[in-house]
Order: C-alpha cells, then sequence, then structure tokens
C-alpha cells in the first residue's frame, strides 16, 4: 500500500528488525446489541522498529488508546492485524517481553510499592532473588526506594506514575508502551520521565508512546503518527516532518543591507561564509493544528509518506 | 436565589426538620402509665399498640430474642413466618420432632401477637404429635410441650381468653381424657418439675398453684381438671372484669368450662377409686360451681344477655301471665278447640284420646299422627287475643305480646341450656351426692375390678349391690336414664351380664335395671313439658324484641 | 434418625461417576463449540469462524499447561489481600455474635439440645461462609476490571485460567481459614454449651445407708438444665476393688456416670459430664427385604398412611418381617458379640397394653439353608419408638440344631454367620400391630470414631460447598458485572438447593401438558420423586397468587391465556431444571445431618463429595477460562 511503505529515513536502520506491525487494523465499537457505535481506528497501518521511539499523536479521541491496546490484546480488532514481535497482539508469550505504562497507573492501592512489584514480578515467574534484586535496581532507579513500605494509596500522583513505569520495567521488557507517560507530572517529573525514555531507548529497547503533549513528543520521539478521528493523518521522522520542504534559510552575520544583496550575489558568484543555509523549521505545534484543520475541511485520509 | 440563600435554606431545613418532628412526637410518643400500672396515653402509635393489645407489656419483659429476630428479617415478618411454617410442616412429615418444635418456637417470636399460631401450633404438639409416640411417657412430653408453648403466648399476651381457656382445656382434658388419661393423671400429679413450671406460669393469678383449689385427692397433689379449671377462671376473670373479647368462641361453653372441670375432676377421682365423702364432696362442690355458672351473664347470638336461670323464674311468670289470660276471655280456648276437634277425623280423635297407659302399643306412625294432631289442637296467645270481646282488646293483646316475649326468652334459654345440656348436670351433682348413688358407684367399682381379676363371684356380688342403689337413685331421678350415665351402666351391665355368662347362670337374676335400660327411646316423648303444645306453631309468630314492661326481667348487661 | 439417601462404597461408585461426568462434559463441550461457531459465523463468516473457534479450543491446552504456580499463588495472595480488605474479618465478629446469643434462638426444652446445637453451629456457619463467598467471589474481577487494574494483570504474561484460578485459590483461602475458625469455636460452643452435671438430689449419708442395707439406692438427681435424670446406685466389684456405682437413664439424649469414692467421712460423689451425646458412631448396615403377612417378599412393606413414605411397615402375628442382610461381619470387629441398634417404629390399630411397648422378636439367621443351625433362638424385645435401643446379641447363643432338634449354644460366628453374611430377622409379635422399619433403621455399632473428628468431617461438607460457591461466583464474574453475578450465582445455588422441588414443580407442569407428560415418566423415575407440586411453574403462579386461586384446581383463565401460560413455564421451567440438575446438590455435600444424629461421616461418602466437588470445579474454571480469554477486557 502506497501510504504504508516506510520512508527512507537516515539514522533507522531499515535491515532492523520489526518490532510493531498493524495491517489495516481497524476497530469498531458495538453496542449491547451490536450496532456499529463508533468507528474508533480505521485500517491503520504501522511499523514500528527496534531501537526506535515512536510518538502516536492525536486529540482527544483519536484512537491513540485504542491502537495501544489493540497491541496489548486488551481489544479485539474488528478487521486486520496487530502483531508484535511477529505474532498476533493476543499472544501470551508477547508480553514477556512487553512492559505497558498504563495512562493512569492502574494499581492496586491496599499493596506498598514493593508488594505491587513483586506482585508483578511473580506474574513474569521470576525467582525470589531476581525480584529482589529487580525490585531494589527499579525502586532506585524511580528514587522511590524510602517510600517502599508505604500503601500506594497515599502516594501522590507522580509517585503513582513512577511505581507504574516500575512495574512496567520489572521484566526488563524489550519493547515498553507509554500511554501518556508525562500526564500529571510536574516540570521536573516531566523532564526525568524524558530523560528515562530516551535512556531506555539507548539500552537498545523499542517504545511506542502515546501523548497529546506535543513537546514531549517532540523532544524524544524519532518517529511520529498523527492519528485523527482513527485516521493516520501524517507518519515520518520528527526531523523530517517539521522541515519546510520548498524553502531555504540562511543565518549570517555583521551584514549591511547592500551587503547582504550583494552576498547574495557574491555567494552565488564566490562563495562567501555562509553560516547556514537549510530550510525554515515548522513547529509541531503548527503541523498538528494544521492538519487537525485539514483533517476537518476535507474528512478522508491523508496520510502522507514523507 | 439570591445571595442570602445558604442561610434562608438551612433555616428552612431546620424549620422542616422541626415541624416534622411533632407528627413524629404525636406519632411515637412512648405510652406512659398511671401509678397501677394501666395506660393512661401516649403517642399514636403506642395508643393503637394498646388497642390491639401488641404491646409486649412492661418494659422489663420486652424480649430480645423475638425483637432481634422481628428486626433481623427487616419486615419480612410474613413471608419469614410462612417459610418457618411450611418447614415446619415438612419437619413434621419426616417425622424430625426436635427440628418441628424449634422451628415452632421460631415462628412464634416472630409473630408472639398471632394468637392463631399458638392456638395452632400448641394443638399440633399436644395432639397431633404426641400420638406419634409409641411410649406414654414420651406423649405425655409432648403434651407438656404443648402446654408450655401455651404458657409462653400467654405471657406474649396478657389476659388473653382465648389462650387462657385454650390452656386450661389441655390441662384439664388432653391429660384426663386422653386414652392414657390414667398414667397421664398420674404422671401430671408427680411431675413436681412440671409444677414449677406452671407455677411460675400462674403467679399472677388469683388461685395459683399451691392453692388449694389446685390439690386433688391423691396426697394433696395437684390434679390436672382443677390446675386446668384455674386457669378457666383466669380467662372468665379477663372476660368479667377486662372486658376482653373471646372472639368466635361460644360464651355458653366458655363460662361452663370451670364447673365442668369440677365435675370432671370428681368423676375421675371415683375413676380411680376415692368414694364416700371425698367424691361427694367433689360433686358437692362442682354443684355449686354449676349454679354459679347459671347465674352468670351469657351474651347470645341475638344480642340479648341472658342467665340460664333465668329459666326457673320465668316458667313460674308465664303459668301466671297464662292464667291471667285465660281468665280474661274465659271458655274461650277450650271454645276453639272444641270447634277444631269437630274438624278432626275419627282415626286421628281415637289416637288423640287414647289414654296414657295404651299409648304404648302405639306405632311409629301413630306417634306422628298424635303430633299433628297436637299441632291442630294447639292455641296461640294471638289466637286467644284475637276471640277477646272489643272492650279487652287492648289490654289482652298487651298481655299477648308480653307473655310471647316470656316464652320467646323462656324458648332460648331452654335451648341454650340444652346445649350445655345444663338440668342433666345440675341433677347428676345432685344425685352423685346421694349415699345411693356414692354406694352405687363404689359397689360397681369393686365389681368391675373383681371382674377384671376374674373373680367372678365376687364382681357378681358387688353388681348386684350396685345394681340395688341404682335402681334406688333412678327411681328418685328418672333423667339419669339420658347422658353419660346411661352410657357408663350399660357398660357396667355389659360385664355383669359376662360374668353371669361366664357363670353359667343365662338369666341375670337382676332383671329390673335391664329392663330399663334395654328399653330405648328417649325420655320425653311420655313426660314432655306442659308448654310444648302451647309453644306449637307460633315460633315465628311474634318478632324478637325485648320489651320495657316492668315485669320483664331486665336484660342482664354484660360487665364491664 | 433419618438418613434418607444412600451412601454406595467409593469404588462401586467411581467408575459410573467417572463416565457419566465425562458423557456430560464431551456433550457439553460440544455443544459449546457448535454453539460459538454459530456465533463467530454471524460475525466472520463459516470459515473465519471455524479457524477462531478451532484456534481457541486448540489454545487452551498449552495454555492450561504452562500454568505456573507462581502467578496463581501470586493472584492467590493478591485476592487474599483484597479479601482482607473488605474486612472479611466481620463476618468472624458476627459469627461470635451469634455464638454469644445463640441460646437465646435454641430450644431450650428440646430432648436432644445435641441435635440442635449442632445444626444451629452448622447452619450459621454455611450461611455466613457461603454468603460472604458469594459476595468476595463475584465482586472482585468485575471491580478489577472496572478499576482497570486487571489492564496491568493481563499484559504479563498471565493466562485467564490463572487469573481464575489464583482468584479462587484466594478466596477459598480465606474461606477455609474462616471455616477453620468457626470450626474449633462451633466445636467448643456445642461441647462447653452442653456441659452440666447434676448433683444428686438425697443427702449422701442417707444414700450410703440405704447401700448398706438394701443393696441398692434409687433416686433421681437435681433438676438442672431443663431435666433431671433418676438413677440406682449399686455396690460393684470392679477389677478387685468393691465401688458404689451407677448410670443415670437417658434424658435429653444423654446419661452421666456417677460414683461414689471414699467411706465414711471422706465419701464424695462424682457426676460425669453428659455422656453418649456427642458420638461418632459407625454403623454397619444390612440391605433390607420386607415380607409380607402371607411370607411372601414385598417391595417396600405395608403403608400404613403416612404421607412420608420413608418406612415400610410389616403386620405383627403374621409371617410379615423385615430381614436385614449384613454382607460383612467378622469375629475380629465383634469379638464378644453383634452390638445391634434399632430404631423401630410402631404403628398400632388397637391400643393394646398402653404401658409397654409392642413386642417384637430377633432372630440371626444363617443364609445358607443346608447348615446344621438355621437360625438362632428368637431375641425378645419391647420396640421403643424414636429412642435407639441398643441390643448387644453375646457370641454364645442358643439355636435349634436341625438334625437333633435340640437347642444348643453356638456360637454365632461359626454357625450362623456364612461368609461373612448374617440375615437378622426382625418381627412383630403382637397381633394387629405393625412395626415400621427403613434401611437405616437397623445396623451394627462396628465402632465409634472421635466426635471431634467427625465434627470436623461435617465441616469439610462446608467447605466443599464455599469451593463450589466460590468457584461458581469466580465464572459468572468472568462474564457479568459484580452485582449480576451475584444475583445470577446466588440464583443458580438456590436453584440447585431447591432442586426436589424443581423437579417435582417440573413434573407438575408436564402434567398439564398431554404431549409431553412422557417427559414427566422421566424426570420423576430420574429422582424418584413422592409426588408431584400443584400450581404450576413460574408464571402460573404468578397469576394464581394475586387471584387467590387454589392450587388444586385448573388455572381459571381464558383458554387461549391458560395455553400461553403454561407453555411459557414448561420452558422456563424446562432451564430451571436443566441448571438445577446441572450443579451438583449442595445439599448432599451437606453432613451435618450426621454429624447432628451421631453417625460417622462415611468416608466413601466424604471422598464422593471430593471427587464431585472437584470435577465440578475443574468445569467452572475452563468454563471461565473461555470466558475470560473471549472477553474484551478493555471494552
Amino acid at each position: 500500500m502506497e501510504a504504508a511503505t516506510q520512508p527512507e529515513v537516515k539514522g533507522t536502520p531499515e535491515t532492523s528488525e520489526v518490532i510493531l506491525e498493524t495491517r489495516n487494523l481497524s476497530k469498531v465499537y458495538r453496542d449491547f446489541w451490536g450496532r456499529q457505535k463508533v468507528r474508533a481506528l480505521k485500517a491503520l497501518d504501522l511499523e514500528v522498529r527496534k531501537g526506535e521511539i515512536f510518538g502516536l499523536l492525536g486529540p482527544n479521541g483519536s484512537g491513540k488508546s485504542t491502537t495501544i491496546k489493540l497491541l496489548l490484546g486488551l481489544l479485539f480488532p474488528t478487521s486486520g492485524h496487530a502483531l508484535v514481535f511477529g505474532k498476533d497482539a493476543t499472544d501470551v508469550s508477547n508480553k514477556e517481553r512487553i512492559g505497558y505504562l498504563p495512562e493512569e497507573s492502574y494499581l492496586y492501592r491496599f499493596l506498598n510499592a514493593d508488594e505491587t512489584l513483586d506482585f508483578y514480578g511473580r506474574l513474569f515467574d521470576m525467582s525470589a532473588a531476581k525480584r529482589k534484586e529487580r525490585i531494589d535496581e527499579l525502586l532506585t532507579m524511580v528514587g522511590l526506594n524510602n517510600a517502599r513500605r508505604r500503601q500506594l494509596r497515599e502516594y501522590s500522583k507522580g509517585m503513582t506514575r513512577r511505581v507504574g513505569l516500575a512495574s512496567a520495567l520489572i521484566n526488563d521488557p524489550d519493547l515498553i508502551l507509554l500511554d501518556e507517560p508525562t500526564t500529571g507530572l510536574d516540570p521536573i517529573g516531566t523532564r526525568e520521565m524524558k530523560d528515562m525514555i530516551l535512556r531506555l531507548r539507548d539500552e537498545g529497547k523499542t517504545i511506542l508512546m502515546c501523548s497529546h503533549l506535543l513537546a514531549d513528543v517532540q523532544d524524544v520521539c524519532d518517529r511520529i503518527a498523527i492519528l485523527h478521528q482513527g485516521e493516520l493523518k501524517e507518519l515520518g521522522r520528527v526531523d523530517t516532518l517539521l522541515t519546510v520542504q520548498d524553502s531555504t534559510q540562511i543565518r549570517a552575520d555583521g551584514l549591511s543591507k547592500e551587503a547582504e544583496e550583494e552576498i547574495l550575489a557574491v555567494i552565488e558568484k564566490h562563495g562567501g561564509s555562509l553560516l547556514s543555509i537549510e530550510n525554515p523549521r515548522t513547529t509541531l505545534e503548527e503541523l498538528f493544528l494544521k492538519i487537525v484543520r485539514e483533517s476537518e475541511e476535507r474528512p478522508g485520509r491523508r496520510a502522507s509518506g514523507r | 436565589m439570591n445571595q442570602n440563600s445558604p442561610i434562608i435554606r438551612k433555616v428552612v431545613y431546620l424549620s422542616a426538620i422541626a415541624v416534622l418532628m411533632l407528627p413524629l412526637y404525636w406519632l411515637g410518643q412512648p405510652a406512659s402509665y398511671s401509678e397501677d400500672r394501666t395506660p393512661e396515653g401516649g403517642g399514636q402509635l403506642a395508643l393503637l399498640r394498646m388497642e390491639n393489645q401488641l404491646s409486649q407489656a412492661e418494659l422489663g419483659e420486652i424480649d430480645p430474642t423475638s425483637e432481634s429476630m422481628k428486626l433481623a428479617t427487616l419486615g419480612l415478618r410474613g413471608p419469614a413466618a410462612n417459610f418457618l411454617w411450611n418447614k415446619a410442616m415438612k419437619y413434621q412429615r419426616r417425622k424430625n420432632w426436635d427440628a418441628l418444635s424449634a422451628t415452632v418456637q421460631q415462628i412464634i417470636r416472630l409473630q408472639p401477637n398471632f394468637l392463631g399460631v399458638w392456638e395452632f401450633q400448641s394443638h399440633n404438639l399436644t395432639y397431633n404429635v404426641s400420638v406419634d409416640f409409641d411410649d406414654y411417657r414420651h406423649r405425655y412430653t409432648w403434651v407438656k410441650k404443648g402446654i408450655d408453648f401455651l404458657c409462653i403466648g400467654n405471657r406474649y399476651n396478657h389476659d388473653e381468653p382465648r389462650l387462657l381457656h385454650y390452656t386450661g382445656w389441655f390441662i384439664g382434658q388432653k391429660i384426663g381424657i386422653a386414652d392414657e388419661h390414667v398414667e397421664f393423671r398420674e404422671l401430671f400429679r408427680n411431675d413436681q418439675d412440671y409444677h414449677d413450671v406452671l407455677r411460675k406460669a400462674m403467679r399472677d393469678f388469683e388461685h395459683d398453684m399451691d392453692s388449694q383449689d389446685a390439690s386433688g385427692r391423691h396426697n394433696r397433689k395437684p390434679d390436672n381438671w382443677l390446675v386446668g379449671r384455674l386457669w378457666y377462671l383466669q380467662a372468665v376473670r379477663a372476660v368479667d372484669s377486662l372486658g376482653k373479647s373471646i372472639r368466635k368462641k361460644s360464651p355458653l361453653v366458655f363460662h361452663a368450662d370451670p364447673a365442668k372441670s369440677r365435675m370432671n375432676y370428681a368423676d375421675a377421682i371415683e375413676d380411680e377409686g376415692h368414694f364416700g365423702e371425698v367424691a361427694q364432696n367433689a360433686w358437692a362442690r362442682a354443684g355449686k360451681e354449676w349454679e354459679v355458672y347459671a347465674d352468670h351473664p351469657i351474651p347470645t347470638s341475638w344480642g340479648m344477655t341472658i342467665k340460664l336461670n333465668l329459666a326457673d323464674e320465668n316458667r313460674r311468670r308465664i303459668n301466671e301471665i297464662q292464667e291471667h289470660l285465660e281468665s280474661l276471655v274465659p271458655g274461650v280456648k277450650d271454645r276453639i278447640i272444641k270447634r277444631r276437634k269437630e274438624d278432626l277425623s275419627e282415626r286421628e280423635l281415637a289416637i288423640w284420646n287414647t289414654p296414657e297407659d295404651k299409648q304404648s302399643e302405639f306405632s311409629a306412625e301413630d306417634w306422628y299422627t298424635r303430633h299433628l294432631v297436637g299441632q291442630k289442637l294447639s292455641v296461640s296467645h294471638t289466637q286467644l287475643a284475637s276471640q277477646a270481646p272489643e272492650s279487652k282488646r287492648d289490654d289482652v293483646e298487651q298481655i299477648v305480646r308480653r307473655l310471647n316475649r316470656k316464652l320467646q326468652l323462656s324458648r332460648r334459654v331452654r335451648s341454650y341450656r340444652q346445649i350445655v345440656n345444663f338440668d342433666y348436670w345440675r341433677t347428676r351433682c345432685i344425685v352423685e351426692q346421694t349415699m345411693e348413688a356414692a354406694k352405687a358407684r363404689e359397689h360397681g367399682y369393686k365389681g368391675m375390678k373383681h371382674f377384671n381379676e376374674a373373680e367372678l363371684e365376687l364382681a357378681r356380688e358387688q353388681f348386684e349391690e350396685s345394681w340395688k342403689m341404682w335402681l334406688q337413685v333412678i327411681a328418685r331421678f328418672p333423667q339419669l336414664k339420658s347422658g353419660d350415665t346411661r352410657d357408663e351402666l350399660l357398660k357396667q351391665m355389659q360385664s355383669y351380664k359376662m360374668t353371669l355368662t361366664h357363670l353359667g347362670e343365662e338369666q341375670p337374676s337382676f332383671v329390673d335395671p335391664l329392663e330399663w335400660l334395654d328399653s330405648t327411646g328417649p325420655i320425653d316423648t311420655k313426660n314432655p313439658p306442659s308448654d310444648m303444645i302451647l309453644n306449637a306453631g307460633e315460633s315465628t309468630d311474634e318478632p324478637a324484641s325485648s320489651g320495657a314492661d316492668d315485669d320483664d326481667p331486665p336484660p342482664v348487661e354484660p360487665k364491664k | 434418625m433419618t438418613l434418607d439417601f444412600e451412601i454406595t462404597p467409593f469404588g462401586d461408585w467411581v467408575g459410573i461417576a467417572l463416565l457419566s461426568f465425562g458423557i456430560t462434559v464431551l456433550i457439553g463441550a460440544l455443544l459449546a463449540a457448535f454453539l460459538s461457531y454459530v456465533f463467530c459465523a454471524i460475525r466472520h463468516g463459516p470459515i473465519e469462524a471455524f479457524y477462531i473457534v478451532g484456534q481457541t479450543g486448540a489454545a487452551a491446552i498449552p495454555d492450561f499447561i504452562a500454568t505456573s504456580p507462581r502467578r496463581v499463588i501470586a493472584i492467590a495472595r493478591l485476592a487474599a489481600k483484597e479479601a482482607m480488605r473488605r474486612r472479611v474479618w466481620v463476618s468472624l465478629v458476627v459469627f461470635f455474635i451469634v455464638l454469644l446469643y445463640a441460646q437465646w434462638f435454641l430450644d431450650q426444652g428440646s430432648e436432644h439440645p445435641g441435635k440442635l446445637h449442632i445444626a444451629f453451629v452448622m447452619t450459621a456457619t454455611s450461611y455466613l461462609v457461603l454468603g460472604l463467598s458469594l459476595f468476595l467471589s463475584t465482586f472482585s474481577l468485575p471491580d478489577d476490571i472496572k478499576n482497570r487494574t486487571i489492564y496491568t494483570v493481563v499484559t504479563k504474561p498471565v493466562r485467564p485460567n490463572e487469573i481464575v484460578m489464583g482468584r479462587i485459590l484466594g478466596f477459598a483461602g480465606i474461606g477455609s481459614l474462616l471455616i477453620l475458625v468457626m470450626c474449633l469455636a462451633s466445636l467448643a460452643f456445642v461441647v462447653r454449651g452442653l456441659h452440666h452435671t447434676h448433683t444428686l438430689s438425697s443427702d449422701l449419708n442417707i444414700i450410703l445407708q440405704d447401700i448398706e442395707t438394701d443393696g441398692f439406692w434409687q433416686g433421681q438427681t437435681t433438676f438442672d438444665h431443663h431435666h433431671r435424670h433418676s438413677i440406682r446406685l449399686e455396690r460393684k466389684t470392679i477389677d478387685g476393688e468393691s465401688v458404689i456405682e451407677g448410670q443415670t437413664d437417658l434424658a435429653m439424649g444423654h446419661v452421666h456416670t456417677v460414683q461414689v469414692t471414699g467411706d465414711g467421712e471422706d465419701a464424695r460423689v462424682i457426676i460425669s459430664g453428659p455422656e453418649d451425646q456427642l458420638l461418632a458412631r459407625v454403623p454397619m448396615f444390612g440391605e433390607l427385604s420386607f415380607f409380607a403377612r402371607d411370607g411372601k417378599p414385598s417391595k417396600e412393606g405395608i403403608n400404613v398412611g403416612e404421607e412420608w413414605g420413608y418406612r415400610g411397615y410389616i403386620e405383627g402375628g403374621s409371617l410379615g418381617r423385615f430381614e436385614f442382610d449384613f454382607p460383612d461381619v467378622k469375629a475380629k470387629d465383634f469379638p464378644d458379640g453383634l452390638p445391634f441398634e434399632l430404631n423401630i417404629s410402631v404403628f398400632r390399630t388397637h391400643k393394646g397394653t398402653i404401658t409397654r411397648g409392642i413386642l417384637g422378636t430377633i432372630s440371626l439367621v444363617n443364609i445358607d439353608p443346608n447348615s446344621e443351625y438355621v437360625q438362632s433362638s428368637p431375641i425378645h424385645f419391647n420396640a421403643t419408638e424414636f429412642v435407639v435401643d441398643k441390643k448387644f446379641i453375646p457370641r454364645k447363643i442358643g439355636a435349634r440344631n436341625r438334625k437333633t432338634g435340640e437347642i444348643d449354644e453356638i456360637d454365632l460366628f461359626d454357625e450362623l454367620v456364612s461368609d461373612g453374611k448374617l440375615r437378622v430377622v426382625i418381627q412383630c409379635s403382637e397381633r394387629g400391630q405393625y412395626f415400621g422399619a427403613a434401611q437405616r433403621d437397623v445396623y451394627l455399632r462396628a465402632a465409634d470414631q472421635p466426635f471431634w473428628s467427625n465434627f470436623i468431617k461435617g465441616f469439610m461438607g462446608i467447605w466443599l460447598q464455599m469451593l463450589i460457591v466460590t468457584t461458581l461466583g469466580v465464572t459468572f464474574s468472568t462474564l457479568l458485572s459484580g452485582p449480576v453475578a451475584m444475583m445470577v450465582s446466588s440464583g443458580v445455588i438456590v436453584l440447585g438447593l431447591c432442586r426436589g422441588f424443581i423437579d417435582q414443580v417440573f413434573g407438575g407442569v408436564l402434567d398439564k401438558n398431554n404431549v409431553l407428560s412422557f417427559l414427566r415418566g422421566i424426570v420423576m423415575r430420574e429422582h424418584e420423586l413422592e409426588g408431584v407440586a400443584h400450581g404450576g411453574g413460574p408464571l402460573e403462579s404468578i397469576i394464581r397468587i394475586p387471584s387467590q386461586q387454589n392450587v388444586m384446581i385448573d388455572l381459571d383463565a381464558m383458554p387461549w391465556l391458560t395455553n400461553i401460560v403454561q407453555f411459557v413455564d414448561i420452558g422456563l421451567m424446562a432451564v430451571m431444571y436443566a441448571v438445577a440438575n446441572g450443579l451438583p446438590n449442595l445439599g448432599r455435600l451437606n453432613n451435618s445431618v450426621f454429624v447432628a444424629q451421631g453417625f460417622n461421616v462415611d468416608n466413601s461418602l466424604l471422598a464422593q463429595q471430593c471427587l464431585t466437588t472437584a470435577a465440578c470445579c475443574s468445569v467452572l474454571i475452563v468454563i471461565s477460562y473461555f470466558c475470560l480469554k473471549t472477553r474484551e477486557i478493555a471494552a
């Protein structure tokens, strides 16, 4: 399919393993009587490769969470396929290698941090020694070592979030799915979270995150997909998407008005001290708003293959 | 809403609460009592409770079990009781007696003021369950359980005449009349533990377990008939002095039971071989109590209250008025009868004129004809009055009206007396006090004893002594030929005949008692009461009414 | 004592049970596969559906094989913690309060307080525990789904069966703990509650004097705990020592042993606590057959007009008799003789002698008619109704020699028991009177087990019920929301408990419909029911109740309405019948009747109950696995 062809992207080895793949993935929510209620996702085609940070972007209700749930097997596709590590998303064996941080931290509030992590560790069938080691490591990493014996119900939002992240990482996963990882975090927390994501990527993990906080996405994601009303609107490398292709930007200093004109000519003739020449960049916000506006004016699929 | 609204709202709420408190207070104020513990007043609910006698007596007596069970069913008492009832029935079918008893106890804690449950289940335990056991001691245990159950019922429902009466009935009749009454009575006499139970239940009675009235012939131990009587008396007291209703029970029977208990007691001790002064005293007491009963006002189904002994007094008054009436219209009655006789056929006339000593040859048809003729010839007072001369007409009619009213009353009293076999029992009490009757019974008892021990010669001797006495008794009191005495004597006669047969004597040497016992037929046909003829044909003549005539016996008001 | 059902030996039972279980499961599985195929085919088309159903079914096997105990235990621990968070201990508090005030609700004057006490504690325990497990099991999973905490679990490598099994294990663990505590508390309550003693009603000096002069003392104890005993004390010589001893009579289901120790000034009376009250007798039952007055076999004896056909009757003074065939009577089990216990019921057609019981005879008969001694001399007894009559038949017994015609004293094991088999014949001696007996009314008291162990076995029954209820609750909660799951499971449990009634009503409903009346035959035969309930099914009852119609007459409504109502009722009743009979009979897991009546809970029965429960739970687990597996958790 045209839209699905992966663009030639610099820095991402196209030879590297495909971790996540959706083929023509659609989800229709039905009511009790089986009548169609919402088309949450329409024929989504995506590929996420090993070592990427992939961002799913879109306004509320655009199908980001649905996509993640489909990839986790929490929902079953109406048509199409969601493949994780090359196997069907519902396959239990996938889960050994997945870490998932849900939108809010859905944790058992009557447990403390230790017990929580221990519980999830057991779910991965980890031995007691390994669990202990891993729990200590993770709690130190998320900075909750001092609060590990307190029940989660006493935690602040940021702390719960961090326990959530720790529990998502308990199995040292290869693929991490983050649903709105920075919501509810203060600026420092957000920064830490972003650093953590980048660090994880550096450790060779693949990350799929969805968010409507554009700045976060812009900061950490290698590639993004923009969804609106269940449709894929944009897909590509962040730097590519934000480059205005048909214009060039030159930066220089110490030039008078005449000189500028001259230099232009000179540059053409001689090649002066050119500081930079590049396309102007737009912001992600502008891009996002433009896509949404266009999408609302002309409904229909417009996934560009840039 | 303006800015003041929160304050206004609070004020409105507070005042609404205050206003709502008023009806709540009006409804729910607890009952208050005057010094003598009679309820004086209180909230509407308390009043309603008192009115329907649902209040659990005094505060200290509230039964936590019952209350907690009621609470636990969350207002679904009815269905819960229904469910338990079904369970109880199933247990009974499956002979799971312990569970039955336990379930019944639970039902009653749910519905302690539902009299029907007490009555039904106590009867069930006493009568139905007890006979399912083969050992009479077990039966007795279950009879007691039923009575115990009623005792609890009496605790929940103070002064409820029906329940009190029922208790008396079980203690008296179930123990005293059952097949095993000999054993039951003995068990009851000696059951000191149970006496304690009853003593507790009867502690508020005027005559309690320890009073003379409870103890019988046997070493002054409590006798079931006499104890039962005390319960009856308590029931009567609840009606007479507290004005409680006995609901659908017949007042006639209800008030008779204390006296009947005394008679039953007297009868029972004679059966057990106690004669002479003891038995005679017992009968004397019974007779006295029977007269008390006769003097007790009995509400009737036609709205009037009567006394059974009114009949005697009334009889005399009626005769006086009748004579007075006939003196006002002299010869009229004879004239009418004479005229009617002329219309009779020959056969009818012949039958009517048959002298009494020849009437024994009548066939059934003849008797019937005679009866019809009697009806034809009877002259009602109204008919008499219509023949009165013009000048006396008003006077006569007034007298006739009065007479008819009196006759009606007399008829009703008589029919009431017949229901309880009043005259028989009155006579019986008198008879049993005579030396002859006492001797007759004593000899009869000994005769039966010898007979049962196969000492036939001795038996015959005693029986014949007995018959001698009986002949004297019957001669004095021919009324005894009907009713219970007759049955008893027939039974004795049977044993006597068997004794003779075994002794090889074909013909009983005492023929007379056999004859009068064998000559069946109601005694009343030969000597019909004289007012019978007069009454015939006019029973529907006059509407029932109680006039304000001075010489009418005033209808007795039931005591409040 | 009435034990209304048969106990088949485990060995005989297990084969048939497994076979019928297998068949049921197979049919159920095929039906389920077919239905889900149809359902899928509507959604996805016939070929795709085939693939989906096959794959889902096939995936179950590795999922079950890969079940990890660690994961299951982790979830179980979580469930247990959750249960504790839901304050299950409150039920313990309630239980203790109930025990504290139990005396109020127990019939104080009962003839058998032991029975009532035991029945009471067991009922209280089962209500509390079953209610609680229902509540815990049905709300847990739906709450998890509602709070989405389940997301963090199912996104781990956890199989649906592990989630279900973990939960069942966790709740069952908590339930077991509660039952254990309640069991011990109940045991203490029963033993303590029934314990009492008396004192003698006479002065000890007088008693001693009487014994000196008459050789015995006859008297009564004091009146305590709603009863008193009578007693006869005698001087006996036991082990060469002379003691004054006696046993009271039976009152309220127990006796006391009284001993006088010491002499003169030091003499003291020791009265034991209640004995023979809390028992666990191990009965050995025989096979009962009835014989009519002419001596010919009769199927179930005479019915003397009782609604309850539990006992059959035989006529006295005729050839009518009961024969109990005991299969395995061994001398080593009964070295001294045969301790029989009889519970013969009596029906009198005439008063007879009121003051004594009806006379009967017991004879031991050799089943081999050619043996030297065919039958023992009859042993006479007086029937005591509703009281267990103990008859000890000594080993040496008189019997007539067939050849010589002499009555010899023989050893019954040598001469009358052949191959372990012994026939006991019971006859009623009085003309016109009847004896009644059921299978369980005559038995050999082979041994006694300690009461506490039997009590625990009784609570095992509650434990098994709790397991089934928990599993059922969890199963429904994989499909439904909490309150709905709770209602449905309690509905199903009620249906299971009212099984007999539903069969009866179903029989009654079918009875009204001629076309389907053949089905009625099946239903009624299947369950050997006593009769048919009147009044119709649910709809008909809804009409009858407000219009106050008698159940014995036909429904008074328009014919078309009647037809519709009855037609719908058949459908509804069929569903109820299927549900009620699909569940293991919860009522039959109730062992309290044995414990209360003082009989050892048969180990074979217990094994059957355990196996039935295990089978039921595994089926439910498989069902819930598929429910959870095919459910969109996040929908």
